[in-house]
């Protein structure tokens, strides 16, 4: 009889530990279809499975509350350490900033699950290592999908009450600038000193083992292609050839779904200092870019609609496979 | 091992497997409010006349709500405060309102003298730009000679009105 009701707990027991810890709890993050954290982290651990002759994820480091950040290497000879050009693709530096995390997660699927039907995508992976980071900023982006929609910043408790710095205005170069603050309670605060958040020191030190022919580091909204510099209106060295880049983006772009992104420095609205473009190019001369995203402007704003996703990142494609094609073909510059 | 008990370790095996699955994360420790500077508090207050005693004694305000203000105060200001029969007291995230709001008429050479005051700038359209901003901002903005119109008195307002 013990035996037979052992039997019947368990059978009761199993399928109420599987409801209660593989389901999402109800109230548990969601994003509808733009990503949450947790999606991100399984869907790459997804395309590295599916994948894994071409894709590599590769942990970065913790976050503030000690979230993965994770880099996706897309390459032939994945494990190698080959001597291609290198290019870097950032999204989710700004919380709330839901589409610029989404453009780079399906710009992975899109090379790794096109790669052995589609000759270009396959010389493009083989040529070159590309590697994504699409999500830079996991807590302030967790804290943008469960508390605060337009949360900006990352989740560092500056000990006065506030929570937060802002990573773009984090790294380095010209930090402290104008268009940065150093009040803890604005969404533009730079932080106590420059690269003081884990997040962007990630990326400083992941670029400083790396040789970065261009990079490209998404936002939303304003639909705009930016460059260096960002700290002052003063022309870069390569500006003419940063914006002749920039200009054939922003064209690609329109030639899908016919929006129209302006290519210009990125100083041309408004000085902002400590931005990881600047940074880049700065240490580098590799030509970085921010693309600002859709929508036009701030009605929807942040909130784009779901509907738009994808067609975000379709016009959004070619402009990031022609920066790629660009860093394996025509980059003249000699970076580092 | 009996049958019974290989099915209480696979029900084990299976619980702790899921778990680890979910992606959750333990947050860390965060670091601890620092007592020797400024921080950022709640001031309740019942009537607006309080504002002014507490702007007049040189306590920096960054909102004004009808019941509370939100103010950076100094150790040695809560004296100040108290003398005022107000009292601190620590601050939820939620009540550190901010407006949405539009100031029109800006010239291009001017938007910097918006950007560097620390506002959240949305959106430059024209001659007007959208931001997030604290009343402290609007103040330093009309200071400046600048129409300031607020949009939404609680920025979170905004979420989800702009698909509806």
């Amino acid at each position: 009889m013990k035996k037979h009701l052992a039997k019947i707990l368990l059978i009761i027991f199993i399928p109420l530990v599987i409801s209660s810890t593989c389901n999402p709890p109800p109230g548990s993050p969601d994003a509808g279809l733009y990503h949450t954290y947790a999606e991100i982290e399984k869907e790459l651990h997804d395309l590295q499975a599916a994948h894994s002759n071409l894709a590599q994820l590769v942990d970065l480091g913790k976050s503030v509350e000690n979230r993965s950040i994770w880099a996706i290497k897309i390459s032939d000879n994945v494990a190698t350490e080959e001597d291609e050009p290198e290019i870097l693709f950032i999204g989710g530096h700004h919380a709330r900033e839901w589409i610029s995390i989404d453009v780079p997660f399906l710009l992975a699927k899109h090379l790794l699950e096109n790669y052995n039907s589609d000759p270009k995508i396959q010389g493009y992976v083989n040529s070159g290592e590309i590697w994504i980071v699409p999500l830079l900023n996991p807590d302030g982006h967790q804290y943008s999908v469960t508390s605060n929609r337009l949360w900006r910043k990352n989740r560092r408790n500056n000990g006065d009450g506030t929570f937060g710095v802002d990573l773009n205005r984090n790294y380095s170069y010209q930090w402290g600038g104008p268009g940065s603050s150093g009040d803890t309670f604005s969404e533009i605060y730079r932080g106590s000193g420059p690269f003081s958040e884990p997040e962007t020191k990630v990326i400083r030190d992941f670029s400083q083992q790396h040789n970065f022919i261009a990079m490209l580091s998404y936002h939303n909204f304003s639909q705009l292609v930016l460059y260096p510099w960002g700290y002052t209106n003063s022309p870069a060295p390569d500006e003419a050839l940063m914006h002749g880049l920039a200009q054939t983006m922003a064209d690609n772009i329109f030639n899908v779904h016919g929006k129209r992104y302006t290519a210009e420095q990125s100083s041309d609205l408004y000085l902002a200092s400590g931005d990881a473009t600047d940074w880049l190019y700065g240490q580098t001369t590799a030509p970085s870019y921010t693309i600002e995203l859709r929508p036009a402007s701030a009605f929807p704003g942040f909130e784009l609609p779901e509907s738009e996703i994808v067609p975000t990142f379709e016009e959004n494609l070619p402009a990031a496979l022609f920066l790629i094609e660009w860093s394996q073909t025509n980059a003249t510059l000699t970076t580092k | 091992m009996t049958k019974k008990g290989l099915s209480f370790l696979m029900a084990f095996v299976f619980l702790i497997g899921c778990q680890s699955g979910t992606g959750q994360q333990t947050p860390a420790t965060v670091q601890t409010a620092t007592a020797s500077g400024p921080q950022i508090v709640k001031i309740p207050i019942t009537n607006p006349s309080q504002v002014d005693s507490l702007r007049n004694r040189g306590i920096d305000i960054l909102v004004v709500e009808e019941t509370f203000v939100a103010a950076r105060v100094a150790p040695e200001e809560e004296v100040k405060v108290q003398a005022l029969q107000l009292k601190t007291e620590p601050i939820k995230e939620t009540e550190l309102v901010q407006r949405l709001v539009r100031i029109p008429g800006v010239e291009k050479a001017r938007i910097q003298e918006l950007v560097d005051l620390g506002i959240d700038v949305w959106e430059v359209e024209g001659d007007a730009v959208t931001a997030q901003v604290y009343d402290k901002h609007i103040w330093e903005i009309e200071k400046r000679g600048f129409t300031v119109k607020i949009l939404e008195r609680n920025v979170q307002n905004v979420v989800n009105k702009a698909q509806k």
